[in-house]
């Protein structure tokens, strides 16, 4: 490389060679007085101040930006910290007055026959709609990804979307289940299923694999689900990619409620006949 | 004596002041410090080899920081600027390595 050769050869200045020879001096002469003028030191002196200025000002300007960085991300993670610890604790408030409210008006409401009556249509109606938590018998079907192999291609098929989970919910509510949990998510009429990077969200929430569905229905619904087209096709792509899917007849299940559903555009119709 | 002091009193008085890069500078500033300290070595080892000589040191200095901060600044504008950055640091480098062995060999040979 006899750029970076020349490079190196030539690391001084040749103008100290040339001011060299003009003055008659051949290079390199060790014991030479140098040649400074009373003006041009001076020149030089402040030429090597301004240096020393450079230097020092880009020092602290490198140490201010390193400083403001660090300091930006440890605010963002306070500010990440304190807001979701907010959250919970209004989230699990949320949950103790939605309790209370319940235990208060099913009170209220069972001391008259009217209230009673309309207390078991407000039962009936939490557990369509998912508003209260729900037992009873059914199935437990789990889904997990199959185990890496290294290959992105195969890696790719043995993995579990959210298109998964919903035909395995679909598949159960056509095969009789009354209500389904994904996740510990209880679903209602504005639940939905979706993917998000790699994170598969059910309401809004991310769920980790294993991804567990559980079904309260009829006694025999792990049959009628396994007697189903989408259940034989996971089945199929068990054996072929190695997704793990497993189906469980429970006898007992318990699933959890959904909290408030809030609606903002659908309006009560005014059924025909008053009523 | 006077050059060395000259220096340090420019680093204190950097520090103390710290004058703010206007943003627009501030790209500049890494190369201009190496341009820097390439003219700053090679003017010890000509102080070292007895050639010495403040005229060249002053235009010297002056020069390789303004061309260094202008190639860039050239490259910038044609979009190969942080590869024009990494070609002017490779070469100044080498310079200050360079006259920073010949001072090495000045100080403890002769």
């Amino acid at each position: 490389m006899s750029l970076l050769a020349d490079v190196a050869a030539h690391a001084l200045d040749e103008g100290y060679y040339e001011a060299a020879r003009r003055r008659g001096i051949s290079p390199p002469g060790a014991a030479q007085r140098p040649a400074i003028g009373r003006f041009s030191a001076t020149i030089a002196a402040v030429v090597l101040a301004a240096a020393g200025v450079l230097f020092a000002t880009s020092w602290v300007t490198t140490r201010q930006n390193a400083a403001a960085a660090a300091r930006d991300r440890a605010a963002l993670l306070r500010s990440i910290e304190s807001q979701s610890a907010v959250v919970d604790a209004l989230r699990s408030r949320a949950n103790d007055l939605r309790a209370e409210i319940a235990s208060a008006r099913d009170a209220a409401l069972s001391t008259s026959t009217q209230g009673a009556a309309l207390r078991a249509e407000l039962d009936r109606l939490s557990l369509l709609t998912g508003a209260t938590p729900v037992a009873g018998p059914g199935a437990e079907v789990t889904l997990a990804d199959a185990p890496r192999t290294g290959d992105e291609r195969t890696d790719a098929l043995g993995t579990v979307y959210d298109r998964d989970l919903q035909a395995v919910v679909n598949a159960l509510f056509a095969s009789g289940a009354e209500a389904i949990a994904v996740g510990g998510q209880r679903l209602t009429a504005t639940t939905a299923i979706r993917q998000a990077g790699s994170a598969i969200l059910v309401d809004y929430r991310a769920i980790a694999a294993p991804y567990r569905i559980d079904a309260v229905g009829p006694p025999d619904l792990a049959a009628r689900f396994l007697a189903t087209q989408t259940a034989a096709l996971y089945q199929t792509w068990q054996q072929v990619y190695g997704l793990r899917f497993t189906v469980t007849a429970r006898s007992r299940l318990t699933l959890p409620a959904a909290g408030t559903i809030v609606i903002h555009y659908a309006q009560v119709l005014s059924r025909p006949g008053g009523s | 004596m006077i050059p060395a002091l000259a220096l340090a009193i420019g680093i204190v008085v950097g520090l103390i002041a710290h004058p703010s890069v206007p943003a627009g500078l501030q790209p500049y500033l890494p190369i201009a410090v190496i341009a820097a300290l390439d003219a700053v070595f090679g003017a010890v080892r000509a102080m070292l080899d007895g050639l010495f000589d403040d005229r060249v040191f002053v235009v010297s200095f002056i020069a390789n920081v303004l061309v260094a901060a202008l190639i860039v600044f050239l490259g910038d504008q044609l979009g190969v600027g942080s590869e024009m950055s990494t070609g002017v640091v490779v070469v100044l480098s080498i310079r200050i390595f360079s006259n920073a062995a010949a001072i090495r060999r000045h100080v403890f040979r002769a």
